[in-house]
């Protein structure tokens, strides 16, 4: 071992070159979490010598090595757990481990769901609400990993938050069987289907684009998509014994993001049939639960808990929330270090694309286009609208009309990564190997570079 | 032989599939990729978006 230049003491350069590979032993207690943020461009692996260990309710297996990069994750001990773990950029000291005061309601909130599946041919459809970083997401995903633990039920996931891309780019409104283990080493919570054999498990998802980064820029467009979605999600209920058995859960966005009165939860428990809420709230957040309460009371009567917001959750800033619809957008096309996708270039003329995009509803104040807000606008091809754009391809053909290009099923994304506005092409990467089929395509507001 | 070995060392190159259509979705059977079910058929049904 050599010293690094400029290093005259040699105690110092050991301490750098053990620190950097050294794997450190962690004993965590029954009912603790290990809360860990780990730094961008670092990776943390982790490997369970013994007990029972937990991350957004998803066990990790004993001698298998995990590797995490680029997250906050907490690490929930359900029986004394011994690990190994290993990160150049996190110290070996003042680790977060906290005990866990949360797990005990969601485990009763989950045998809660169990007797219900139990005792009807019609599952739970439960949906979740709070306010940003209550735990809401956190509290899905864990619901889905209990509920598929121990029998072979299938909950169907909803997500209803376009900032949170799960099974899908960020941006759309899904819908996804739940029907073997997530991916706890996956952000958007495992892969969808791809070609060939996987190690883990993929999912086939519904995907309704809305493209626009909120909400309130097109709230119309938003209700809409959210209308083809329950229509898909009732019509697979009735015709999926299995999944209409094992229920629903529904993952909303922050409360900040929809409307004050509640209305619009009053339309999403209406039009997927819900019939259980949770309110993520604290105790001094009383009359925030008394208020959803009252609207939503005549709706679901008193199948309304409120449970704590989840001792594990991290407050996420705008920032970190951006790096997740990066990873997000990155999952969809290159897969994860264990499943690792091969996307495909392919290009195209600029006379051989043809473009839509969503009205901006907030930056189109004023204008005639917002007479009809559910609308298609053209996009003129260029490098300063599309290059790094990442688009939807739609079912619907090249030639069709804008609102029947808005009524179509989506096939899938392509990112464009070069518009060369002399040769007047494109060349744009697709997840599926071929020729760009002649497709419609949607133009959301998500760029991603390398 | 060196194709042989070529070929034996090629990961497992795989790409995503397009999403299904939601008139085939609304039909789809999970069970179809639940990888337990298909131990024992010769040959299981595979649905692929109808592109
Ligand atoms: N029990 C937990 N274990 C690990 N991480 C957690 C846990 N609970 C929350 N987190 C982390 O805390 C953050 C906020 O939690 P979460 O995303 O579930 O909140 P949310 O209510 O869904 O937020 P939003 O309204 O933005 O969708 C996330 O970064 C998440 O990874
Ligand atoms: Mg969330």
């Amino acid at each position: 071992m050599s010293l690094l230049p400029g290093l005259t003491d040699s105690n110092q350069a050991t301490d750098l070159f053990v620190d950097a590979n050294e794997v450190h032993k962690l004993v965590l207690k029954e009912e603790t979490e290990w809360k860990v943020e780990i730094p961008s461009s670092s990776k943390l692996t982790i490997t369970i010598r013994s007990g029972i260990a937990e991350i957004f309710g998803t066990e990790l297996a004993n001698d298998v090595e995990y590797t995490f990069s680029n997250w906050k994750i907490s690490l929930s001990a359900v029986e004394n757990v011994i690990l190994e773990w290993k990160c150049p950029d996190i110290p070996n000291k003042d680790l977060m481990i906290e005990p866990n005061t949360t797990s005990k309601y969601v485990y009763n909130l989950h045998f809660g769901l169990e007797k219900m599946r139990n005792s009807s041919f019609n599952g739970p459809r439960i949906l979740v609400v709070g306010n940003a970083n209550s735990g809401k997401t956190t509290l899905c995903r864990t619901l889905c990993s209990y509920a598929i633990k121990f029998k072979s039920y299938q909950p169907l996931f909803i997500n209803l938050n376009p900032h949170e891309g799960i099974f899908s780019p960020p941006g759309c409104l899904t819908a996804t069987p739940i029907s073997d283990i997530l991916d706890v080493q996956s952000q958007t919570w495992g892969q969808s289907m791809t070609s060939g054999a996987t190690e883990l498990h993929s999912k086939q998802p519904i995907v309704k684009n809305f493209g626009l980064e909120n909400i309130s820029e097109n709230r119309s467009l938003y209700w809409d998509n959210m209308n083809q979605l329950s229509n898909a999600v009732n019509e697979r209920l009735q015709n999926d014994v299995i999944v209409q058995r094992s229920g629903c859960i529904l993952n909303t966005p922050s409360l900040s993001d929809l409307d004050e009165e509640f209305n619009e939860l009053v339309t999403i428990i209406d039009r997927f049939k819900v019939n259980i809420v949770v309110v993520l709230a604290e105790q001094d957040e009383f009359t925030l639960f008394e208020k959803v309460k009252e609207t939503l009371r005549p709706y679901i009567g008193d199948f309304l808990i409120r449970l704590p917001k989840l001792s594990g959750r991290f407050e996420a800033d705008d920032a970190y929330k951006r790096s997740l619809q990066r990873t997000a957008i990155k999952e969809y096309f290159y897969g994860t270090p264990k499943t690792i996708l091969s996307p495909y270039a392919s290009g195209a003329d600029f006379e051989e694309i043809t473009v839509w995009k969503p009205i901006n509803m907030v930056e189109a104040q004023g204008t005639t286009s917002t007479s009809n807000p559910l609308q298609l606008l053209p996009v003129t091809v260029d490098a300063s609208t599309l290059q790094h754009a990442l688009v939807a391809i739609s079912y619907a053909d090249r030639k069709s009309s804008s609102s029947e290009v808005q009524k179509a099923s989506i096939l899938g994304f392509g990112l464009i990564t070069e518009v060369n506005e002399k040769k007047r092409k494109i060349r744009i990467l697709l997840p599926v190997p071929g020729r760009l089929p002649n497709k419609a395509m949607i133009l959301t507001s998500y760029r991603y570079l390398e | 032989n060196a194709q042989t070995n070529a070929m034996t060392s090629q990961k497992n190159i795989q790409s995503r599939n397009w999403y299904l259509h939601d008139s085939q979705w609304v039909k789809f059977n999970d069970d179809e990729i639940v990888s337990t079910q298909n131990t024992f058929n010769e040959n299981p049904k595979q649905t692929i978006a109808d592109v």
